[in-house]
C-alpha cells in the first residue's frame, strides 16, 4: 500500500470509513464533487506552524488564501512574500470582518484559541484551529458547546488522524492483529531549548510564549496532545478513568515555566494504561508511540507490527498435528519465500510502504505526516459546509487529556478525568 | 534429516521429514507407509534435493551452475543431460512467458539480450555475452519438486511435498478422503489465512512480496525489483510449470497475463491482495 493508492481513495473501504468517517472526505468520489471549487482563506498567526500550512494551501488546487493576519510584522511580512495576492490584517477581528474569507486557519500561542474560534464561528466562518485546542478545560467546553449549536465546521491540528501510516495501524489494532491492547506507550525526547530567536526582550513571550504559562501548557499540550489521541483511537474511543503525572524543570533553567521534563500516566476502565514521557535535554530514544497487544505490538511511528507469537509450525507440521487428531481443515502454509529458519527475534512486518518515520525533532511539522491531508481535508469541508464525522470529539479528548494530564503534573496525585464531554465544566 | 514417524491415530500412521536445503525449508508428509518404506522415500528425496542444491546453487563455487557461469560467456562449454534440459526448458519458458520468466535476470550486464546457444548434438551451451549469468534458484526449486513429486507418487498413492511454502506439490488426496487444504496465510493476522487451495496431485506456487521486506523478484523488462503489494498464486499439475509462472505472471503487467496463462493449459493463476483491515481481495487471472 503506497501513500499515493492511499490518499487516491484506492485502499478505502467500508471498512474503513466506518471505523475513521472523519476519512469520508478523502474518497475519490468526495474530490470529484468539490473539483474545481476553492475554499477561500485567511491565516491567522503567520509564525512557523501558520507559514508551513501556508506552504502546503498554495500548493492546493481546492485552496485560495484570501488574506493573512499577525500581529508581528516580520512573520506577517514573511507570510506575505509567499502570498502576494492575499490581503494584510494585524488584527484578528478585521479578518473576521473579511465577507471573503469563508474559513480560518488559527496557529496562534495556545492561550488566544478559544476566543479566535469562537469569534470567526460566531462571524460565521468555518475554522480549523491548530492543537491543542485549549489552555484549559473550560475554554475547551466553550468551544466545543458554541460549535455544536452552530453549522461551521471546525477542525482542529489533529493531522495524525489522516496519517495513512496511523489509519492503516488502527485498522490493524480494531482487526484484532495484536489481541487484546494492553498498553499504549509514549514518548518524546528531544535535545534542544525549545526557544525560538527573539530581535529583542520585549519579544520573549510573544515569540517564546510555549515556555509560558499564561499562554502554554508547554510539553503536554504541544507534545503529548498528539500522542494521547493514539490511545483513544486504540482504544475505540473509550477515555481513561484519571491520570497521574510528574514533571520539573531539570536542565532549562532560563527563566521557563513550564517543564522541561514530564511523565504521566493514564488508567482506563479495563486497567489498561497509557503513559507518556518527554524529556527536551536527551534525544536519543527521539519519538516512540506503541500499542502493545496480547499478542504483537505495533510500532506507530515507524508503521511495524511484531508479532508476540512464539515461531508457528508450518503447514505441514500442522497437517500431521491434524491427522493425529483425525481433524481435515485449513492448514495456511503457503506464502511467499522464507529463510531457512526464522530470526530469534522478530523483525516485525511493514504494513505501509514509503513509510515517512518521523522523530519528532521538528516544532513546526514533518513530511508525510498527514498534515497535507488534513488541511487539503479542511478545505473541502469549507466548500461543502460538511463537518467531517467525529473529528471534532477526537480533538476534545486528546486536548482534555492533555490539559488534565498537565494539571497532573503540575499538582501531583490523582486527576479524575470526566467520562463524557458534556460533563466538562 | 527431522524424522517425525506418528501413530498417534493408529488408522492413520505418519511420517514427517524436514531439510534445510535450498535457501529454504523442505518438508515432506508420509501417511499410512510403514515407517521403514516412508524413511526410505524420504531420504531418497532428501538426496534428490540435495543434489540439486549442490548443483543449481550459483553462490557455490564448485556447482556446476558457478562454472557455467564463470565460463560460458568466453567458451563453448559442455554441460550434462540435466543442465542441458533445465536450459532448454528455461529457454522454452522464457519465450512462452513473453519474457516475463527469465533466469538470466541478474546478469551483471543486460546489454545485447539474445539467450543462450545451445548444440544439442555436442550438449553445449555459449552465452551471447559475457558477463551474463543464470540464476536457477527458483526454477531448480519447481524442478526438483516435480521431480520429486513423481518419486513419492511411484510408492504412494498420499504425500505432500512443500519446499518453503512458496512451492507445494501434492500427491493423492488427503488421507481423510478430500484433496489437501493448503492455506495462503494472511500476512497480517497470524493463524488467519487469506485463501485455500485444494490440491488434488497437483502443485500451487505463490509468488509476490511478504510485507517483512522488500520485493526480491526481479523485473526482466526493466532491471528493477517488483516492489507492489500482494501475491499470486498458481495451481496446475506440474510445479515447475506452477513456479515458472506465478513468477512471470508476478512481474508481468496486468494487460499481459491473461495472454501468458492461455498458453499454458490446465494452469489457474489467481491476484491476491491482503489488507491490513483482515480483508483479502482475490481475483482470478
Amino acid at each position: 500500500m503506497t501513500r499515493k493508492d492511499f490518499l487516491s481513495g484506492l485502499a478505502f473501504g467500508g471498512t474503513t470509513l466506518a471505523l475513521f468517517p472523519w476519512l469520508a472526505a478523502c474518497t475519490p468520489e468526495a474530490r470529484k464533487q468539490t473539483a474545481g471549487e476553492k475554499a477561500r482563506l485567511g491565516i491567522i498567526g503567520t509564525g512557523s506552524r501558520g507559514r508551513f500550512h501556508l506552504a502546503n494551501l498554495l500548493l492546493d488546487p481546492s485552496a485560495e488564501v484570501v488574506a493573512l493576519c499577525d500581529d508581528f510584522e516580520p512573520h506577517l511580512d514573511e507570510a506575505s512574500a509567499m502570498c502576494p495576492g492575499a490581503k494584510r490584517y494585524a488584527d484578528y477581528r478585521k479578518l473576521l470582518e473579511d465577507k471573503e474569507v469563508e474559513g480560518v486557519i488559527i496557529c496562534t500561542p495556545l492561550s488566544f484559541h478559544a476566543t479566535m474560534t469562537l469569534d470567526a464561528l460566531a462571524a460565521g466562518k468555518h475554522v480549523f484551529c491548530e492543537k491543542a485546542m485549549a489552555h484549559s478545560p473550560e475554554e475547551l467546553k466553550s468551544m466545543y458547546d458554541a460549535w455544536k449549536a452552530g453549522n461551521r465546521v471546525l477542525m482542529v491540528g489533529q493531522q495524525r488522524l489522516y496519517d495513512p501510516k496511523y489509519v492503516r495501524a488502527m485498522e490493524l489494532v480494531r482487526g484484532g492483529a495484536i489481541g487484546e491492547v494492553v498498553g499504549i506507550r509514549n514518548y518524546w525526547y528531544r535535545n534542544n531549548d525549545w526557544r525560538r530567536e527573539v530581535p529583542s526582550p520585549e519579544f520573549e513571550r510573544r515569540i517564546n510564549w510555549r515556555l509560558y504559562h499564561a499562554y502554554s501548557r508547554g510539553l503536554m499540550t504541544e507534545l503529548a496532545c498528539h500522542q494521547l489521541q493514539n490511545g483513544s483511537w486504540a482504544m475505540g474511543g473509550i477515555q481513561p478513568e484519571f491520570v497521574t503525572g510528574t514533571g520539573s524543570i531539570r536542565f532549562w533553567k532560563d527563566g521557563r515555566e513550564v517543564f522541561d521534563n514530564v511523565a504521566a500516566i493514564y488508567q482506563y476502565p479495563n486497567g489498561v494504561h497509557m503513559t507518556f514521557e518527554s524529556i527536551i535535554s536527551n534525544k536519543h530514544f527521539g519519538m516512540g508511540e506503541q500499542i502493545l497487544g496480547s499478542e504483537g505490538t505495533i510500532d506507530l511511528v515507524r508503521g511495524v507490527m511484531y508479532s508476540e507469537a512464539p515461531r508457528r509450525r508450518s503447514g505441514i507440521r500442522q497437517l500431521l498435528d491434524q491427522i493425529e487428531q483425525g481433524v481435515l481443515s485449513n492448514s495456511a502454509f503457503a506464502g511467499t519465500s522464507w529463510a531457512t529458519e526464522e530470526a530469534s527475534t522478530d523483525k516485525g512486518i511493514r504494513f505501509i510502504d514509503n513509510v515517512t518515520v518521523n522523530d519528532g525533532a521538528s516544532s513546526v511539522g514533518a513530511a508525510g505526516d498527514g498534515s497535507v491531508e488534513l488541511i487539503h481535508a479542511f478545505c473541502q469541508a469549507v466548500i461543502t459546509g460538511v463537518q467531517p464525522e467525529t473529528i471534532v470529539e477526537e480533538a476534545c479528548w486528546s486536548t482534555l487529556l492533555a490539559l488534565l494530564g498537565d494539571r497532573a503534573t503540575r499538582e501531583g496525585g490523582r486527576v479524575e478525568i470526566p467520562r463524557s464531554l458534556d460533563e466538562l465544566s | 534429516m527431522e524424522w517425525i514417524y506418528s501413530t498417534r491415530n493408529p488408522d492413520i500412521p505418519t511420517g514427517y521429514s524436514r531439510i534445510d536445503a535450498m535457501h529454504t525449508r523442505c518438508e515432506i508428509l508420509l501417511p499410512r507407509m510403514a515407517e521403514n518404506d516412508a524413511r526410505a522415500l524420504a531420504e531418497a528425496v532428501w538426496e534428490m534435493v540435495r543434489k540439486a542444491d549442490e548443483r543449481y546453487n550459483r553462490f557455490a563455487p564448485g556447482s556446476v551452475l558457478s562454472r557455467l557461469n564463470r565460463t560460458a560467456g568466453k567458451e563453448e562449454v559442455e554441460v550434462d543431460e540435466e543442465m542441458f534440459l533445465i536450459l532448454e526448458l528455461c529457454d522454452t519458458f522464457r519465450k512462452a512467458t513473453l519474457g516475463y520468466f527469465d533466469v538470466s535476470v541478474h546478469s551483471a550486464s543486460r546489454s545485447g539480450g539474445g539467450s543462450w546457444i545451445l548444440d544439442p548434438a555436442r550438449h553445449t551451451v555459449r552465452f551471447p555475452r559475457e558477463g551474463m549469468s543464470l540464476d536457477l534458484g527458483g526454477f531448480a526449486k519447481g524442478f526438483v519438486l516435480e521431480q520429486a513429486a513423481r518419486a513419492v507418487a511411484v510408492e504412494t498413492g498420499c504425500a505432500i511435498l512443500s519446499f518453503g511454502g512458496s512451492s507445494t506439490a501434492a500427491v493423492g488426496i488427503h488421507p481423510l478422503g478430500e484433496p489437501w487444504p493448503v492455506s495462503v496465510a494472511h500476512p497480517y493476522y497470524p493463524g488467519r489465512t487469506a485463501h485455500t487451495f485444494r490440491l488434488q496431485d497437483g502443485s500451487l506456487s505463490v509468488s509476490g512480496k511478504d510485507p517483512r521486506g522488500r520485493g526480491h523478484i526481479i523485473d526482466p523488462s526493466t532491471g528493477n525489483t517488483v516492489e507492489k503489494e500482494g501475491f499470486v498464486a498458481v495451481t496446475g499439475p506440474s510445479a515447475m510449470v506452477t513456479e515458472v509462472l506465478s513468477t512471470a505472471l508476478w512481474v508481468a503487467p496486468e494487460v499481459r497475463r491473461g495472454e501468458i496463462l492461455s498458453g499454458f493449459e490446465g494452469y489457474q493463476a489467481w491476484d491476491i491482495l491482503c489488507l491490513t483491515d483482515g480483508n483479502t481481495r482475490i481475483m482470478k487471472i
